[in-house]
């Protein structure tokens, strides 16, 4: 979860986010008229290089299965966007705006969210499933847990077994017993790390979830301002003896319509990500310090079953009046 | 014995291999088409790994330039796929299928040649492109003529309907409807042997012919609304055919637009009868302008397997794709809308009474030409596409438009146009 799997879920959050922010500035820059000299703007240059950049890292991270193939599809969708918008730049520039420059404005932001953001959005829940899975693979809290009761009752026997031969057979404690005894306690302490190595875990899975819930909301605000532009640009020249815009537009007004009435103003500066994000790794990094003990435990528990067949073998010889 | 037995069942449960194919084919038609390939799977023991792409073009070429292309890709711009074959990306299928088969008509096999004298294609699935759908409902007594459909349109108009739907919006190949429209109005207007010239590139965009095809276009994307035509997915296009009163009445779209009606009918809830909501008519003819046989050619498509891996998987499922069976795969997918080019597929294999009369003319077709847009260099293409969406933004400038297309064709070398667009 380390390494991989929560690292992939924020890359690919980031880059849904990058994209967001970059349609919604090109619209405002270019369907505002402002972008005859500018463009789509620096604001928009620089979320797409951070998209690019977070798409890249979220390749390197990536651990859903089909994960490779779909940010294969959304680094050639992301080519044709940015042909599109460059082309409404200079539909703008050349005609001063006109029906060729927004319809390309739509054509790239009707791409974006048809296309690469259904991609981006089946890849984020892939990593989630990926992380479920890892999570509940090495969930071993119940299994532990079940072992405490155990784990008293052999300390305690080991004890008893100590005395016993002492006063049974006048020995000097035996040192297979007393080391079991030792790495009992041991095991006790590995699997109490272990326990709260996997609490970590979980609680650090509860950080990220609202840390996506949270972001994704905010990505999901922009993104409806955007597209509340967008059908302002491409709605004002809509005439109804021309034939109007179009069912896909007049789809496109009724699904925004609809999301406005049932939809509530999220506040978007409910989550400050820069600081959010740092935390959750933080919050991984100290879960998973003790989480590679749980390798020891049956390895520790082997030696003390070895050593305890060791300690009593002795005793058990003797009374088969073998030689020893 | 038990030992055997046991080793043997062993072997034959045992893959053999498996085959990558990349195709334009997603969601529900790619679930469709992955179990139609369930028997050759089933006989071959060889694994078919689907995948997907609505950016089919981009996908392969990020593919081959990184050498990790799929074994088999399927493609509709032979154009393209000539440019693989010059690059020698594509392996020839000369050792795999036989390049000339009776069992389709002589067009299908020197497409599939890409003008050489090997085969490098299997024609897996073709789209009648000369028709034009209406709803039953609201429109009847198809016009037989050019000249009668724009009076029908006129009409309309004046009644304050809209005449014809249109809807150009399919990133990253916007424009194709618009291309599509102008190739029909340039084979039936002209002849085969203009439109073969213009295909192959021997013929100026600024030619009298090529002209008057896109005023004739033009006229009809009047009655359509230009913005209307821009803002328009191509998908969405034919809603408004179904509506009460309906949005608008005629529409120039492929054959696989049947798999779009039927799922719009699904979604608002109408019980989808294909002899009642929708039916087409072909392309009318231009009166006496046109001659005889090319009142009856016809504009089609189609997607092509090619191998750009030669394992012994990849040649057998190219063999499978080209055996009456495997071209039947598309037929038995209603929602395709898809047609066969194999003559011993029945009429009888297709899902519903609008394909069949589609079919039907396929296959009682005197001559077929390729779509004009896919045959052309992929330069070409993307410029025709993109003069299409300028036109509309404003139609004054045609002519202009029409020197830019010329200066791109003149830019292009001999060797990258294809010919032969129409065959028998």
């Amino acid at each position: 979860m380390r390494t991989s799997t929560a690292p992939a879920i924020i890359e690919v959050l980031a880059t849904w986010a990058a994209l967001v922010d970059a349609d919604s500035t090109a619209i405002n820059n270019l369907g505002t008229g402002q972008a005859e000299l500018t463009g789509p703007g620096q604001q928009y240059q620089t979320q797409i290089a951070l998209a690019s950049r977070s798409l890249a890292q979220a390749a390197e991270d990536n651990v859903a299965a089909d994960g490779s193939h779909r940010i294969q599809l959304v680094e050639a969708q992301l080519v044709t966007y940015q042909d599109l918008i460059g082309h409404s730049h200079a539909d703008f520039r050349k005609n001063g705006g006109g029906s060729l420059g927004t319809s390309d404005l739509w054509y790239a932001s009707h791409h974006l969210h048809t296309g690469i953001l259904t991609q981006l959005d089946m890849l984020l829940e892939g990593q989630k499933s990926a992380l479920d899975s890892q999570l509940s693979a090495n969930s071993i809290t119940m299994a532990v847990l079940a072992w405490v009761t155990p784990i008293v009752v052999l300390f305690v026997v080991l004890c008893l077994a100590q005395v016993f031969l002492k006063r049974r057979f006048r020995r000097t404690l035996n040192f297979q017993l007393l080391i079991a005894t030792a790495l009992l306690v041991g095991l006790s302490v590995v699997m109490s790390l272990t326990v709260i190595s996997q609490h970590g875990l979980q609680e650090s899975r509860k950080s990220l979830n609202q840390l996506t819930n949270a972001w994704e909301a905010q990505i999901r605000a922009t993104d409806t301002e955007g597209q509340r532009d967008l059908r302002d640009v491409v709605t004002k020249d809509c005439d109804q003896p021309e034939g109007g815009c179009g069912v896909t537009i007049t789809e496109f007004v009724a699904d925004l319509e609809s999301a406005d009435q049932t939809g509530t103003e999220i506040d978007s500066s409910a989550i400050d990500v820069s600081k959010a994000i740092p935390e959750v790794y933080r919050q991984i990094a100290t879960a998973a310090e003790y989480a590679y003990l749980r390798f020891l435990i049956p390895l520790i528990t082997a030696l003390i079953a070895v050593l305890i067949l060791l300690g009593f073998r002795p005793r058990i010889e003797e009374y088969r009046y073998r030689p020893r | 014995m038990i030992l055997n037995i046991s080793l043997a069942a062993c072997a034959t449960l045992e893959s053999a291999g498996t085959v990558t194919v990349l195709g334009p084919w997603t969601d529900e038609t790619a679930k469709d088409f992955e179990r139609e390939l369930a028997s050759f799977e089933a006989d071959t023991g060889i694994d078919v790994i689907y995948r997907g792409t609505s950016a089919l073009n981009q996908d392969l070429l990020a593919d081959v330039k990184k050498g990790t292309q799929p074994d088999i890709a399927m493609l509709f711009s032979l154009g393209e796929l000539a440019q693989y074959q010059r690059d020698k990306v594509v392996h020839p299928l000369d050792d795999v299928i036989e390049s000339k088969s009776d069992a389709y008509i002589e067009q299908w096999p020197k497409l599939q040649n890409l003008g050489t004298d090997k085969p490098y294609a299997v024609v897996v699935k073709v789209n009648f492109k000369s028709i034009i759908w209406f709803n039953p409902t609201h429109f009847t007594d198809p016009p037989q003529t050019w000249d009668d459909l724009v009076a029908r349109s006129q009409i309309i108009a004046e009644t304050n309907g809209k005449p014809w739907c249109s809807g150009m919006g399919s990133t990253p190949s916007t424009g194709w409807p618009g291309t599509d429209l102008i190739e029909d109005i340039m084979l039936h207007q002209f002849g085969i042997e203009i439109y073969q010239q213009w295909v192959s590139g021997e013929l100026s965009w600024m030619s009298q012919q090529v002209r008057q095809s896109w005023i004739n276009w033009g006229e009809i994307m009047a009655f359509a609304g230009y913005k209307s035509a821009l803002l328009t997915d191509f998908g969405d296009a034919g809603h408004p055919l179904f509506t009460n009163p309906p949005g608008c009445f005629l529409l120039h779209h492929p054959s696989f637009t049947i798999g779009g009606y039927l799922d719009y009918l699904d979604e608002i809830g109408a019980t989808p009868q294909p002899d009642v909501p929708f039916d087409f008519f072909p392309f009318p003819k231009f009166g006496s302008q046109g001659s005889d046989s090319d009142s009856n050619a016809w504009v089609v498509s189609a997607d092509f397997a090619a191998m750009f891996n030669k394992t012994p998987q990849a040649e057998k499922l190219i063999q499978y794709l080209a055996t009456e069976e495997g071209q039947k795969i598309w037929p038995k997918i209603v929602k395709s809308g898809s047609l066969s080019a194999h003559k011993d597929v029945d009429r009888s294999d297709y899902g519903n009474d609008v394909s069949r009369g589609i079919a039907d003319k396929l296959t009682s077709a005197k001559t077929l030409c390729y779509d004009a847009a896919d045959l052309m260099p992929a330069t070409m293409r993307n410029a025709f596409q993109r003069a299409v969406l300028e036109y509309l933004s404003d139609p004054s400038q045609l002519d202009s438009l029409l020197m830019k297309l010329e200066q791109v064709r003149l830019k292009l070398a001999d060797d990258s146009w294809l010919h032969g667009a129409c065959g028998e």
